[in-house]
């Protein structure tokens, strides 16, 4: 017996045991079957049109589509929104149509793509826990990485078009690079330090609303420059730097005007205008908006029913969504903290509530009802929707020490 | 002689009823009758979908209840007897009619015909007694008594010659050439009807809802109501209290189509909301509750329920703040919706159809409109501005000149120019609308200028004082004192693990850097 576990530590390293366990978990989800994912809830268009593909099936929310149409003329279809997802989209499409069609995409190459950088992020990530320990408790944190990282609320997401699985993916990599340069696992500090900006990069870039995440990544790189010695190499990591920035800017800029028209009326009725103690119309209306618009409180861009007003009118653009901004909910919030922490609360209320519910995780042909959900492999996401505690100046305290405990 | 007498008394009391009952009824209001109006094609390119809907609104301010269908939907037998009358829209002359069954029944059919547009058979043209004759590249000059108005430049136009002596006509077309010879824009022979060209506006609209009127047989009469359309809660409020004055300052009554929320009702804003409506109400106007803009309201279960609900519940806020609506104003393809028209707009006897923005959010679309006691037919005052002697110009069915709320104080000046510019007798809601609204328990009524709620004559200025109530934002969780509990202790255990290790830290810190200064 001691024997065989001492030739599995010998040749299964904890980091190479949780990339195997992650594999047969993960890889049973996505590609065994009938598959899983998550149903399309009517954003995929944004990732298939512009990369030569379109929907076969008219489904939406219900059922997990497998099958996409692959373009056989010139696309005229141009991105919706400034993106690096077609990265990984178009390296899906390629192996598609290197290895299955040239006329039909299978949403499982898509979940390949992303199954390879997931195993790479959780060998990385093992590895900067463990360092090259292989203690009893070392294969026990392997298997806790898997059981939180592999989790099936995160995992579903790789075989579908959404961009989360990039994000998801990208922050492993940026905190394993940094956790890796900490410790010292490696004698080379280059290839992690050049991980960490593509990682950060990609992921400030992967949607529009995390431009301002470069920011964030800025001050975790700062603590890099106290790696570096010579001017040379400090010059190179202020380059990365600039890099990143630039990043976070040039996706900030291409925010078109609808998405931020939609992001600023939610910021104001789903925000500004709630959990007020006072009558919030008469608030606005001293920061120099309409107080009529205080009516608007709880209003969706989208309209799923009946509204007074259209948002999307000229009307509510030029007399609302162009008065305010950034600065401007900044000095709200500043002067009414009151609110802006009930606000907080209730969104770390719902923070680790991972999977998501309104669309279905099954295929039509294995049977399920419309929007059923995949119960299997979600013990850690449905622990912490159940018992993760919610006062918002909890994560405030965790990632004070985080950030610390990371560069002490 | 006691026979005599008691006939004499009889129809002295008959006399004194029609009195009574006829002379408010002005105009009187005929019973509904049902039309079918066919069409060739929506061709939307050319805003066919706005002359459909024009049409439509115009059958119904003459009190008729119209079904839509393309000559596609078109089958044999459809026009049956039960109709009034039949309609038929050339919206594509390059198409035209190609249903050989409805024309067929078309010619069969006895009752009233109306022809609009292109492509006139000669069947048609010889049952209005006249000779048709094609003019092309021609720009007309639309004319009926003092008034005329230039009609854009027009490619081809079938126009009738030889009329029959007993036909009526509405408005001339004349060429700007001299000696040109003039063609009658609207002819009405026995029960056919035509007229060459359609228009969602302006002096031809008139004269066409004439032609109409006089196919139809529908006597309605009466002078325009000034409406100020584009008000919702969110509109400039101080503008519209600055028109209010201004109209009632020039005499000027007036009615405003407004949409309103049913929810933050307890808001200061929506106080100040119903408090600008009740200075319309007190300033010599009237309001219509204008129906909403519509999300997606099919993709529920109980679509009907949602809307019967949220006309309740607007109802019971504006009756609250003593706000009485005196109709329902909507966009006209709420009237082709059967979940729209029977659960929100057959709510009220009275209507101002406005004209369709695309796109249109359908329910459950049925083509079948109904018709109420009252309906005015929306059209807009700018599309007058051209008119030379509008005051000349009769208009045949309830008819609303609609103006936008300005947004801006500039703006509001052009539009005061713009109302006292158009120089018509207005028609006074006060001295004529009888009218009904009801949803849930609410019955808001108005006649002879007085409002009246569940049946008690209100005041508008009978206002109920209700202060803000801050909505209640709990939710209901189980295990919430667990939940409370735990959180409160991890806060004080992570709180004391971060002070615990920023004192390592500095300690750390500290000894690390004694080892370099010994």
């Amino acid at each position: 017996m001691k024997q065989a576990v001492a030739k599995f530590k010998k040749y299964l390293s904890p980091a190479l045991f949780a990339v195997l366990l992650a594999a047969i978990i993960v890889g049973w989800l996505l590609f065994v079957p009938p598959i899983h994912g998550l149903a399309d809830n009517g954003d995929f268009y944004r990732a298939i049109n512009s990369n030569g593909m379109y929907k076969l099936h008219d489904t939406y929310l219900d059922y997990v589509a497998p099958k996409y149409g692959i373009y056989q003329y010139f696309n005229e279809n141009h991105a919706a929104i400034f993106s690096s997802q077609p990265v990984f989209v178009k390296t899906a499409l390629f192996l598609n149509q290197v290895f299955y069609s040239h006329k039909v995409f299978d949403i499982r190459f898509m979940g390949l793509v992303y199954y390879g950088l997931f195993l790479g992020a959780i060998y990385l990530l093992t590895k900067a826990l463990v360092v090259s320990e292989r203690r009893f408790r070392s294969y026990v944190i392997a298997a806790l990485v898997v059981l939180v990282f592999g989790d099936s609320s995160f995992t579903l997401y790789f075989n579908t078009f959404f961009a989360e699985p990039e994000m998801y993916l990208m922050l492993i990599y940026a905190v394993a690079a940094l956790l890796l340069l900490a410790r010292h696992c490696y004698q080379r500090q280059w290839p992690l330090i050049v991980l960490y900006f593509v990682a950060t990069s990609l992921l400030v870039t992967s949607k529009q609303q995390n431009a301002p995440l470069a920011l964030s990544f800025m001050v975790g790189a700062l603590g890099l420059l106290m790696l570096v010695q010579s001017k040379v190499r400090r010059l190179a990591l202020a380059g990365l730097m600039a890099v990143l920035l630039a990043a976070g800017v040039y996706t900030y800029s291409n925010i078109n005007s609808y998405f931020s028209d939609i992001n600023n009326y939610h910021a104001f009725t789903h925000g500004v205008l709630l959990y007020s103690d006072q009558d919030v119309s008469q608030e606005i209306k001293k920061f120099g908006i309409s107080e009529q618009f205080g009516l608007m409180r709880s209003e969706d861009y989208y309209t799923e029913k009946y509204t007074a007003l259209k948002p999307s009118s000229k009307y509510v653009s030029h007399q609302l969504l162009s008065k305010y901004n950034l600065p401007w909910l900044f000095k709200y919030y500043a002067l009414h903290p009151k609110q802006f922490e009930a606000l907080l609360d209730v969104a770390a209320r719902d923070f680790m509530i991972t999977q998501v519910k309104a669309t279905g995780d099954y295929v039509k042909a294995a049977g399920h009802k419309p929007r059923a959900q995949l119960t299997f492999f979600t013990t850690y996401s449905a622990l912490m929707g159940a018992f993760f505690p919610r006062p918002v100046c909890l994560y405030f305290i965790a990632s004070g020490k985080l950030h610390w405990g990371i560069w002490h | 002689m006691k026979r005599s007498v008691k006939w004499l008394l009889l129809g002295l009391c008959w006399g004194c009823l029609l009195i009574a009952f006829g002379w408010r009824s002005t105009p009187v209001a005929a019973a509904s009758q049902r039309v079918l109006l066919v069409y060739d094609s929506k061709n939307t390119v050319a805003n066919g979908t706005a002359k459909i809907d024009t049409v439509q609104r115009a059958l119904t301010s003459l009190n008729l209840k119209v079904r839509t269908v393309s000559q596609n939907q078109y089958h044999k037998g459809m026009l049956t007897q039960a109709y009034a009358g039949v309609v038929t829209m050339i919206n594509w002359p390059e198409v035209g009619l190609t249903n050989q069954t409805f024309i067929h029944d078309r010619d069969q059919f006895q009752g009233a015909k109306l022809h609009i547009g292109d492509n006139l058979t000669a069947t048609e043209a010889q049952a209005l007694g006249a000779q048709k004759q094609k003019v092309s590249l021609k720009q007309f000059t639309l004319k009926a008594q003092q008034a005329s108005q230039q009609l854009p430049f027009s490619e081809t136009m079938t126009v009738l010659t030889q009329t029959h002596a007993n036909s009526t006509t509405f408005g001339t077309l004349a060429t700007q050439e001299k000696d040109a010879a003039t063609y009658a824009y609207g002819t009405v022979y026995q029960h056919n009807g035509y007229l060459p060209d359609w228009r969602n506006n302006g002096l031809s609209l008139t004269l066409a809802v004439q032609t109409m009127a006089q196919v139809f047989q529908r006597h309605m009469q009466q002078q325009p109501m000034l409406t100020i359309t584009n008000v919702t809660p969110y509109s400039h409020l101080t503008l519209l209290a600055h028109l209010s004055q201004y109209c009632e300052n020039h005499n000027i009554p007036f009615a405003v189509s407004t949409t309103t929320v049913a929810q933050n009702t307890t808001m200061a804003a929506y106080k100040r909301f119903t408090k600008a409506l009740r200075n319309v109400e007190n300033h010599n106007g009237v309001v219509y509750l204008q129906t909403p803009a519509v999300g997606n309201p099919g993709a529920y279960a109980q679509p009907q329920r949602e809307l019967q609900n949220l006309i309740s519940n607007e109802l019971v806020a504006f009756a609250q703040n003593n706000v009485f609506p005196v109709g329902i104003s909507s966009q006209g393809y709420w009237n082709q919706d059967r979940v729209y028209r029977q659960n929100f707009l057959t709510k009220t006897n009275s209507w101002l159809l406005l004209p369709d923005h695309q796109p249109t959010t359908f329910i459950h679309e049925d083509q079948q409109g109904t018709a109420v006691k009252q309906s005015f037919l929306a059209v807009s005052a700018s599309s007058f501005n051209t008119v030379k002697s509008l005051a000349q110009v009769q208009f045949a069915a309830p008819t609303a000149l609609t103006v936008k709320l300005p947004a801006t104080q500039a703006k509001l000046q052009a539009v005061e120019r713009q109302i006292t510019g158009l120089n018509v007798t207005w028609y006074q809601p006060a001295g004529h609308l009888d009218t009904t609204l009801q949803a849930g328990a609410v019955k808001v009524s108005y006649r002879d200028g007085q409002y009246f709620l569940n049946g008690r004559p209100k005041m508008v200025n009978d206002v109920v004082k209700q202060n803000f109530k801050q909505p209640t934002y709990q939710h209901v969780v189980r295990l919430k004192g667990f939940f409370k509990v735990q959180g409160m202790i991890l806060t004080v255990l992570f709180s004391v693990i971060f002070v615990i290790l920023i004192g390592f830290i500095w300690l750390g810190r500290k000894i690390y850097r004694n080892k370099y200064y010994r």
